[in-house]
């Protein structure tokens, strides 16, 4: 069973896709941390109920407009980088389809930025009549990844089949830029074609309206008074989707409202205690609380996991970049840098671990070891912390918390040790 | 440093993990103090609380103009209401008599202003005065609703205030009831057909009103048309105010012993308007909880 898990494993690194996947993302992870970073900042410093901005009262002392013009500046970062990350991904990937193949790898990269954009592109009447270029802008951004590596990796394979090999990756053999130009006629103009007939049969902006609509239900479900499986399950299948690179960039904003929260609420500021609220186990508090270490899939966990356990520099160095932002629960930049995005080896732990942090905490609650999480918290509260402001100071909750977290970190060494033996991302740069 | 990293990794690394826990504990205690705070606050807004009666008198008129009425109110009910009175200067500085005893729900606040000219210019000077003085009342004590009442022009200044000023507190504040009294919505002219500047801003801005607002206007009258002093069609001229804006409007008139304009806040009848009309004097109705039926 094991041995058949590995060569399920071996099989899966080895595929094409998955390997551009992999380099592709490590390419990008500057962009991608940038972009946590301004979110981060963002998010804690820059938002009304921030964690910074709160605690450190900002609203008491910082002139507005400072506070407005470092809120645009942030949230023009924030938009380029990771709103338009797509783009970035399409190109890359397409460049290293190519180059997998020795084609022509930059013409490739350019080709898929053309046809992502086309699939985006936005058909409508006001666009065409007032002549502007309109897109499905969520189609181009970071919760869109997976159909951006797709196109990326099918333009590469059209410049495998249609254009000639040619060592592209030598710098010292000279390359006809006529060779180059001409060569890339085809694929071009195939690429373009299938394009426009692609994002017609398909209906981007519909299927991804599908998408997100099926995605806040699963949130809105996940999040409120349901039955435990329920929510467990929501929260499970919401982990595949952001695993898959269909997610949003951020966990920050997690519902902090709704009718059972604040029943919740009341019950508690009435009281002054967490202990028997109505919806002990309302699903948002639960996950916020006790699963949302950095994000989804408890990146947290992973990132201390390696900084333990580690041998290689890369993931030493990647992970110490990417820690602060996690620790304030903006995660795109490790889902990126290491990479967790459809990493084969890594799902399993992404997906699994937080929903298991939220059955054994849905567990102590329901015994009454553990009280519930009524109070709000601030939005980029570092996730360790939550459960503790969550209950108005509870210190047990907090050791309990502090236990789950070993748990999560200590059930990521293996996998930690699996990923930095695994032959295929060892070397980087030889490969192609 | 890079030797450092080359050599092992995970020193770096470690000094790095250990700096991060050393300023998660850091900021766990603003954190805390934070939520305690906040959430105390929390707490205290949703106590069960008191529900003012807020009151501006007229103009010419001070913070004791109501004295004779609170007297009239607290001789019928065995729940005596506290009456504090504020008076806002010229300097905006608030001086206050009086005080709101504890546990009662449902005291009553006056103010007054010392600039108590009458004229449009200076209603909108006294709305902004009553929002100087409302903001420290919302800062002082905890209540989410409250009753509005106003004689001759302090209706007016609660009808300019509603439209300027309260948008600031709707959405932690509900204004329950308007209990106007022989306001005069157009002046001292008798007739619609030649509105005032203030009562054309008053009804172009009308939407602002919140529409959840029940109104009563009371009119008296000692001929067939005035009070005396204000003539009954500028009273009535308020339904192009409110009327169509919010939940409901009722107008009443009052004839009769007391019914001129000055006699107004001590006329018995009115006194029962107020007791039935403005006053919460059932119990307030106690939520089922979930769970509990």
């Amino acid at each position: 069973m094991k041995r058949r898990g590995y060569q399920f494993l071996q099989w899966l690194t080895h595929s094409s896709f998955i390997s551009i996947v992999h380099d592709t993302l490590l390419a990008l992870f500057p962009f991608a941390l940038v972009g946590s970073i301004a979110q981060m900042i963002l998010k804690t410093m820059f938002s009304e109920d921030g964690f910074f901005a709160n605690i450190f009262y900002f609203s008491e002392w910082m002139p507005d407009w400072i506070f407005k013009a470092c809120q645009a500046a942030l949230f023009a970062i924030n938009q380029v980088t990771l709103s338009l990350f797509g783009l970035l991904v399409v190109y890359e990937a397409a460049k290293y389809t190519a180059r997998l193949y020795h084609r022509d790898a930059q013409t490739a990269g350019m080709t898929g930025i053309i046809a992502l954009l086309l699939v985006a592109f936005r058909y409508d009447k006001f666009s065409m009549v007032k002549g502007i270029s309109n897109f499905n802008w969520k189609l181009l951004g970071s919760q869109s990844v997976l159909l951006a590596f797709v196109i990326g990796y099918g333009v590469g394979q059209l410049y495998r089949w249609l254009a000639k090999e040619r060592n592209y990756s030598d710098n010292h053999t000279f390359i006809s830029i006529y060779d180059r130009s001409l060569l890339a006629i085809w694929p071009v103009i195939i690429a373009v074609v299938s394009a426009v007939v692609i994002s017609f049969l398909l209906n981007f902006s519909v299927l991804n309206a599908w998408l997100r609509s099926g995605y806040s239900t699963l949130i809105n479900v996940g999040e409120n008074d349901n039955q435990l499986w329920l929510v467990v399950l929501t929260k499970l299948l919401m982990a595949v989707v952001d695993w898959l690179g269909l997610g949003t960039a951020n966990s920050a904003n997690v519902m902090m409202s709704g009718l059972s929260f604040e029943e919740n609420l009341n019950y508690a500021l009435q009281h002054n205690s967490c202990w028997n609220v109505p919806h002990p186990l309302l699903g948002g508090s639960l996950y916020n609380s006790f699963a949302n270490f950095g994000g989804h899939g408890a990146l947290l966990a992973l990132l201390v996991a390696i900084l333990i356990v580690g041998r290689r520099r890369d993931y030493h160095r990647i992970a110490r970049w990417s820690l602060i932002p996690t620790l304030f629960n903006s995660s795109f930049g490790v889902m990126v840098g290491i990479p967790v995005l459809m990493n084969p080896i890594l799902f399993l732990p992404a997906v699994f671990i937080p929903t298991l942090n939220m059955l054994i905490a849905a567990l102590a609650i329901t015994i009454h070891i553990l009280p519930a999480t009524p109070y709000p918290v601030l939005v980029g509260t570092p996730g360790p912390l939550i459960s503790f402001i969550a209950t108005n100071g509870n210190w047990w909750v907090l050791m309990f918390t502090i236990a789950l977290f070993i748990l999560d970190v200590w059930l990521y060494l293996p996998f930690v040790r699996l990923l930095e033996k695994w032959p295929q991302y060892q070397v980087k740069g030889g490969r192609f | 440093m890079p030797k450092l990293d080359e050599l092992n990794p995970r020193k770096r690394s470690r000094l790095i993990l250990i700096l991060i826990i050393l300023a998660l504990i850091l900021l766990a205690a603003p954190a805390f103090v934070w939520m305690r705070s906040s959430n105390a606050y929390l707490a205290q807004q949703r106590k069960p609380k008191m529900s003012p009666v807020i009151m501006v008198p007229g103009s010419s008129a001070t913070e004791n103009r109501f004295n004779q009425l609170v007297n009239l109110l607290n001789k019928d009910t065995d729940k005596k209401h506290s009456l504090m009175k504020i008076q806002v200067g010229n300097n905006d500085k608030l001086s206050t008599t009086g005080y709101i005893h504890r546990g009662d729900r449902e005291p009553i606040i006056v103010i007054g202003f010392k600039n108590n000219h009458d004229g449009y210019d200076n209603i909108k000077k006294q709305a902004r005065m009553l929002n100087i003085a409302f903001e420290s009342l919302t800062k002082q004590y905890h209540f989410n609703n409250f009753k509005a009442f106003g004689h001759s022009n302090g209706g007016l200044v609660w009808t300019y205030w509603l439209e300027k000023y309260y948008s600031q507190y709707s959405d932690s504040i509900t204004v329950k009831r308007l209990m106007t009294l022989g306001t005069p919505f157009n002046f001292a002219e008798k007739s619609i057909q030649s509105p005032t500047q203030m009562f054309l801003d008053l009804e172009k801005n009308k939407k602002k009103i919140p529409s959840s607002l029940s109104v009563i206007s009371v009119a008296g009258t000692e001929s067939y048309d005035s009070d005396g002093l204000v003539p009954e069609e500028s009273v009535q001229a308020g339904k192009y105010i409110y009327q169509k804006q919010v939940k409901h409007y009722t107008t009443m008139t009052v004839t009769g012993d007391d019914a001129q304009h000055s006699d107004l806040p001590q006329n018995k009848e009115i006194v029962r308007i107020i007791e039935q009309y403005l006053l919460d004097n059932k119990s307030a109705p106690v939520p089922v909880k979930k769970g509990e039926q």
